[in-house]
């Protein structure tokens, strides 16, 4: 398989220039870029979902035109998608099967020769998924294993994974890991795009790096080392390690005692949590999505009701207060849902900015909002968290992820000095925004504000954290000093195996 | 084809600086925004008007002998002459007088009220379809009121019975917008429910002796008192109702676009979830839509009680409920816009009326004309399909590109 020399634009875009990409049988080829560099353009012209403007597309040396998706899945391209395409009430084979259903006597559908070619297929390649399940009831990675599945079952000998690890936890990658390998002793080839330089070293062959629409270059993993691949991403240096100084910490800020806090089901997703946050400290909180740390950020930010507990924020009793409580305490929240929560996407820039201070001086006068102040106070926030964008009036929906999120940081830097509270601030980010946003982290630390960090992130965890708590099935099972803290022992500890964390701790 | 590292660390170094691939579209100019905004509610009157054209065609009697007779240019000669003679009679009595303007006028006042009721509590996110029920409640309160305080002075006595017309409707309004607010109810379900709770109690309240007028065994009110009637202009029609309307429209412009208030309602009509996390009330915000836009309805029906059609009966609010939407979205939910799409149906309401004596063409339908508008208006999809309007990929919004025939 191969593309030569292939260019699309879009109205006032080049989405991809000239690139030319290689891929031999039997390789996991990584293509590595920032948001927005051509990735997924690019393989979208391959899939057959885009026609390129110039180049062409080989497969097997011969040049080949790609009229729809149906074409590029009888080359043998299958394609798994950032976003699964599977019908959730369907059983794994049904969905399999969907769009070339084995058909026997009259049409009848045979679906015991589908189930069995699955079968097959999911023990060839160490893809375990039970076939008669239905897909809503799957985790997350084993409904990739299925859209994985559903390639193979059309004959894929090409692969292309579209940021596969963005919605796994860390063990499903190591999982999804041993499948691709497992894939290519078989002699599939495999097009894992990710800007994750971690995985990408890990799994890769060989890496072709995007920038701007264009091949930066192609280096295999053993002639390069992550700092190399993200210069070549960003397209300057990047500090990979946050820089910041011992943390010099002061008075309790937030203190939260025996909190209970349930999800939508009504289980106990905080079950009797206590916790302290000082000034000038960052304290991570760790955990494998889904333990609690989704209703405790949005306990202590006043979303979420609380049933039993307390919540302080400097001695201020809290629980149960409204969301406006606790702006009104000095709290700033950064979301972990920020399309959600944090941004209405159809507003302008300038308005988001001023999503929960628009009541407040300068804003507004009583309630006649002042226009003029909010356009200064735009244009002052973009300029110093350097918003690439055209205009304040352009609406939030146009902004990449990164810019997004800048704006959400710029907003709540801006108010509540005294505690931060910050969810996946750089989930889905780019090298570049997360680098700048971990900066400003650290920078509102400095100022002497507390910070309260949740991420499922390792990295951020270990780079931001002063101290680390890992929290288990609703409680925190213990907190390390960083100094202390080793990755594997907080792995263990995510894992919820106290004993052995400690044999490894020495605590 | 890879570049060496060093190669890399050169153009790096020679200044490359880094930039983002996707670039914005630039703001549009006034103008250019304009005609995009206006592209879909023109066109859509415009299929609205050739559908209703097409209709009056092949109902001309003769439409259909001549095509027996296999004379197809004839057929299609009538169809369009009684089509051209109804548009011309249309126009003629909605704008070819002051008299017609009088009547255009008279028609929009109740239109626009409800209108910017609906369109208020739209962009709240709140699917008010209740505009029936709080016309009516509006209007009840305000004969009652009308005529409790009889004999006053009319400066004092019209204030105290619009404001209490518009506290009729708000009351009756903010029960679906509490019930929202308490339990998450949906506002659709309860508005059209409520409808009905509406329609049958007005019913019964109207054979009770509170409001049914003496001596009369049907249901319908007494007459509201002289000096409650809002003053028209002599020979003429058209009453105080259209200033005070434009003025309520101008304060709910200002309080959407201009107040905290307005900032609050939007922010939870486009996210809700954000809403929450500004610290913003969801449910509080929720009542006092409805508050408002029920005192808007309410208003309606009082100034009807108060300029034509002096008392109650249980048919009271005829079909603005319904009309309420179809202003609000073909006013695009912007104010100024349901000032134009209430104009509008107004003058088509004025025009038929004119059209149906003169042509023997029925009133209704203008209300087909009407429909089509709203069905083209609520699938733009298909309208930029059929005018080759583009979509502006970063907006949402319409810019016109080519024609018809393109």
């Amino acid at each position: 398989m191969e593309l030569r020399g292939i260019t699309k634009r879009f109205p006032g875009v080049v989405a991809n220039e000239d690139v030319d990409l290689l891929i031999r049988p039997g390789e996991v080829h990584a293509l590595l870029g920032e948001n927005g560099a051509g990735k997924t353009t690019l393989m979208n012209v391959l899939y057959g979902l885009y026609h390129p403007d110039e180049g062409q597309i080989l497969v097997s040396g011969k040049p080949v035109v790609f009229q729809s998706p149906s074409d590029a899945i009888a080359a043998g391209i299958g394609m798994v998608h950032q976003h699964f395409m599977l019908v959730p009430v369907f059983t794994v084979t049904d969905n399999v099967m969907l769009g070339v259903e084995p058909t026997g006597f009259l049409g009848f559908l045979e679906r015991r020769k589908a189930r069995a070619r699955l079968v097959e297929l999911s023990q060839r390649f160490g893809l375990t998924v039970n076939p008669d399940a239905e897909v809503e009831d799957l985790p997350v990675g084993v409904q990739q294993r299925v859209e994985i599945l559903k390639a193979l079952y059309r004959h894929a000998s090409l692969l292309i994974l579209d940021e596969p690890t963005a919605v796994l936890t860390p063990q499903e990658t190591e999982e999804l890991f041993g499948v691709i390998r497992s894939l290519t002793d078989a002699g599939t080839s495999i097009i894992f795009i990710s800007h994750k330089l971690k995985e990408v070293m890990a799994i890769a062959d060989r890496i072709t790096v995007l920038r701007r629409g264009r091949v930066v270059g192609t280096v295999a993993p053993a002639d390069t080392s992550e700092q190399q691949l993200a210069t070549m991403m960003v397209g300057r240096e990047v500090m990979l390690v946050v820089d910041k100084d011992p943390a010099e910490t002061g008075d309790v800020v937030l203190s939260v005692e025996d909190l209970v806090v349930r999800d939508e089901r009504g289980h106990n997703a905080v079950d009797g949590l206590s916790m302290e946050v000082r000034t000038g400290e960052i304290l991570a909180v760790a955990g494998v999505q889904g333990n609690g740390q989704t209703e405790l950020v949005e306990a202590v930010t006043g979303i979420r009701p609380v049933v039993s507990g307390t919540i302080q924020v400097e001695g201020q009793e809290l629980a149960n207060a409204s969301p406006r409580d606790y702006l009104d305490a000095g709290v700033a929240h950064v979301p972990e849902d920020r399309q959600k929560y944090g941004l209405v996407l159809g507003f302008p820039i300038e308005l988001n900015m001023v999503l929960n201070t628009f009541e407040k001086e300068p804003f507004s006068h009583g309630i006649v909002i002042d226009y003029d102040a909010i356009r200064e106070n735009a244009n002052a926030l973009i300029r110093q968290f350097d918003v690439r964008t055209s205009s304040p009036q352009a609406p939030a929906s146009t902004l990449s992820g990164g810019n997004q999120q800048k704006v959400i940081i710029a907003r709540e830097f801006s108010h509540g000095s005294k505690l931060l509270v910050a969810a996946q601030p750089t989930r889905g980010l780019d090298v570049g925004s997360m680098e700048y946003i971990h900066a400003q982290i650290v920078k509102k630390r400095d100022e002497g504000a507390a910070v309260l960090l949740v991420s499922t992130e390792l990295d951020e965890i270990m780079a931001l954290g002063d101290r680390i708590a890992v929290m288990y099935q609703g409680k925190i099972i213990g907190v390390l000093d960083r100094s202390e803290a080793t990755r594997e022992g907080i792995g263990l500890l995510m894992a919820g195996r106290t004993r052995e964390a400690a044999e490894v701790q020495g605590v | 084809m890879s570049e060496s590292p060093e190669q890399l660390q050169a153009e790096v170094a020679a200044g490359n600086p880094p930039q983002t691939v996707t670039e914005y579209r630039r703001e549009q100019s006034f103008p250019v925004r304009l005609l995009r905004d206006l592209a879909v509610p023109v066109l859509a009157l415009f299929t609205g008007l050739l559908v209703g054209a097409i209709i009056i065609g092949l109902s001309a009697p003769d439409f259909w002998d001549h095509l027996r007779h296999g004379e197809v240019l004839q057929a299609f000669g009538t169809g369009a002459s009684l089509a051209g003679n109804a548009y011309y009679w249309l126009f003629k009595s909605a704008f070819g007088s002051r008299q017609a303007w009088s009547e255009t006028g008279v028609q929009t006042v109740p239109l626009l009220f409800v209108g910017l009721s609906a369109a208020f509590s739209f962009r709240g996110g709140f699917f008010n379809i209740g505009a029936q029920g709080q016309f009516l409640f509006g209007a009840m309160t305000a004969v009652l009121m009308a005529n409790h305080f009889a004999g006053m002075p009319g400066i004092i006595h019209i204030p105290i019975v619009l404001v209490l017309g518009f506290i009729g409707g708000a009351v009756w309004g903010s029960i679906a917008g509490i019930l929202k607010a308490r339990t998450g109810a949906n506002e659709v379900i309860t508005t059209l429910m409520l409808n009905y709770v509406a329609i049958y109690l007005v019913n019964w309240l109207l054979i009770t002796p509170i409001f049914q007028r003496p001596g009369f065994p049907n249901p319908i009110t007494s007459e509201a008192v002289p000096s409650a009637l809002l003053p028209a202009l002599p020979g003429y029609r058209i009453h105080l109702g259209v200033l005070i309307v434009l003025a309520c429209a101008i304060i709910i412009w200002w309080i959407l676009f201009r107040t905290t208030i307005g900032f609050q309602l939007q922010t939870v009509g486009a996210n809700a979830a954000a809403a929450t996390y500004a610290g913003i009330s969801v449910a509080w915000t929720y009542i006092l839509i409805m508050v408002i836009a029920g005192g808007l309805a309410g208003m309606a029906g009082t100034t009807q009680l108060l300029t034509t059609q002096t008392s109650v009966i249980p048919d009271f609010a005829g079909s603005y409920g319904f009309d309420a939407i179809t202003v609000a979205i073909l006013g695009r939910l912007h104010p100024i816009g349901v000032i134009f799409a209430a104009f509008l149906l107004g003058s088509l309401r004025s025009g038929a009326i004119g059209m149906q004596s003169a042509t023997s063409l029925p009133y209704y339908i203008i209300i087909v004309i009407q429909a089509v508008i709203i069905a083209f208006m609520t699938s733009p999809h298909l309208i930029r399909q059929i005018f080759r309007v583009r979509q502006a990929a970063a907006t949402g919004s319409e810019s016109f590109s080519k024609g018809w025939a393109a």
